[in-house]
């Protein structure tokens, strides 16, 4: 039970953080809204009964509900790091432009 | 006539040690459209040649790679009325006459680009280096379809119209893949020459490890998906 304090704890605390984040600037409310949804549906999951849990697992074919949770995590972390390194390449294109253009606008023709 | 519409397209990182030197050797054999491109050198190599040449000069703020440099460099040289475009290592691995026959070998067989191969005359190429750039031909050939005895030679000549189309989108050493695959999408016409690589202490400390190599195949597959 104990792991289940300590998760349900951790999660608040990153709810707090977002909200606190969101109060500073509201354009981010789309934010909240999505990691809002994300750690409802793990506190759901950490306060089910482990039968109910395992039944779902059952629905999936995977032997133990939890199983069936790490399953998804790791396919969105995949998903979110791929987004991620997406607008990284995207951002190092936008900084090489600039520079490129920093460049030829100070270019030193003697 | 032709030297006077040739630009050498430079990129520098952290080179300054070698970099008067190379600028030199390219004027004394009548080279004097040079640009030269400071990729965020962490010596001063932009204020070394502003300071003691007369050549084109620019720097990029921060460091985004060997193809930004050439990227910005060509685009210098076909601002400046280049007709020809020439490609060259700020190292002094490369030799200058070779840019003369390279020169040569492309006004009069009409080619767009053409490549420089260490491999089709007697250079001294470490082993490590040898296996990995024939590694590089065999790569080259699954992703491009083009084969050729040289995959990563940083000399090369072209007219300005080839400089236009090639336009790089890849900031870093996957460039030399970009040019190879571009060649070919393209439908270019090129050819590779022998030239000298003169491979000193100096310049095998600044060449390609293993690990960046993997790094360079990696990104090139991962963007040839996205095709």
């Amino acid at each position: 039970m104990t792991i289940q304090y300590i998760a349900t704890g951790i999660i608040v605390i990153i709810l707090i953080q977002l909200l606190i984040q969101v109060l500073k600037d509201r354009t981010q409310l789309f934010k909240l809204l999505f990691w809002g949804i994300f750690w409802g549906i793990a506190l759901i999951f950490i306060w089910l009964p482990t039968n109910t849990i395992d039944k779902v697992g059952q629905l999936f074919g995977v032997g133990r509900g939890i199983d069936v949770l790490v399953y998804l995590s790791i396919i969105f972390l995949f998903y979110y790091i791929f987004k991620q390194s997406e607008k990284i390449n995207k951002l190092e294109k936008e900084i090489t432009k600039l520079v490129r253009r920093l460049a030829k606008d100070e270019t030193d023709t003697k | 006539m032709t030297k006077s519409e040739t630009y050498i397209t430079i990129p520098l990182y952290n080179d300054s040690k070698m970099i008067l030197k190379v600028i030199k050797s390219l004027k004394d054999k009548g080279y004097n459209n040079i640009v030269i491109v400071d990729d965020g050198s962490k010596d001063n190599g932009y204020d070394v040649v502003k300071k003691n040449t007369d050549v084109i000069v620019t720097k990029h703020i921060i460091n985004r790679g060997q193809g930004a440099a050439l990227q910005t460099a060509m685009e210098i040289a076909i601002e400046k009325g280049a007709k020809y475009i020439v490609h060259f290592d700020s190292d002094g691995q490369h030799d200058v006459k070779d840019i003369d026959h390279m020169l040569n070998t492309l006004i009069e067989g009409k080619y767009d680009i053409v490549l420089g191969s260490r491999f089709l005359q007697e250079n001294k190429i470490p082993l490590k280096k040898r296996i990995l750039l024939k590694g590089g031909i065999v790569f080259t050939y699954i992703l491009s379809q083009i084969w050729l005895t040289d995959v990563h030679n940083g000399l090369r000549v072209m007219t300005v119209e080839t400089a236009k189309k090639l336009n790089l989108q890849h900031d870093r050493m996957e460039h030399a893949s970009e040019i190879l695959d571009k060649i070919k999408v393209l439908n270019l016409k090129y050819t590779e020459v022998p030239v000298t690589i003169h491979y000193t202490k100096y310049s095998m400390s600044k060449g390609q490890s293993i690990s960046n190599s993997i790094n360079i195949a990696f990104k090139l597959i991962s963007s040839k998906l996205k095709e």
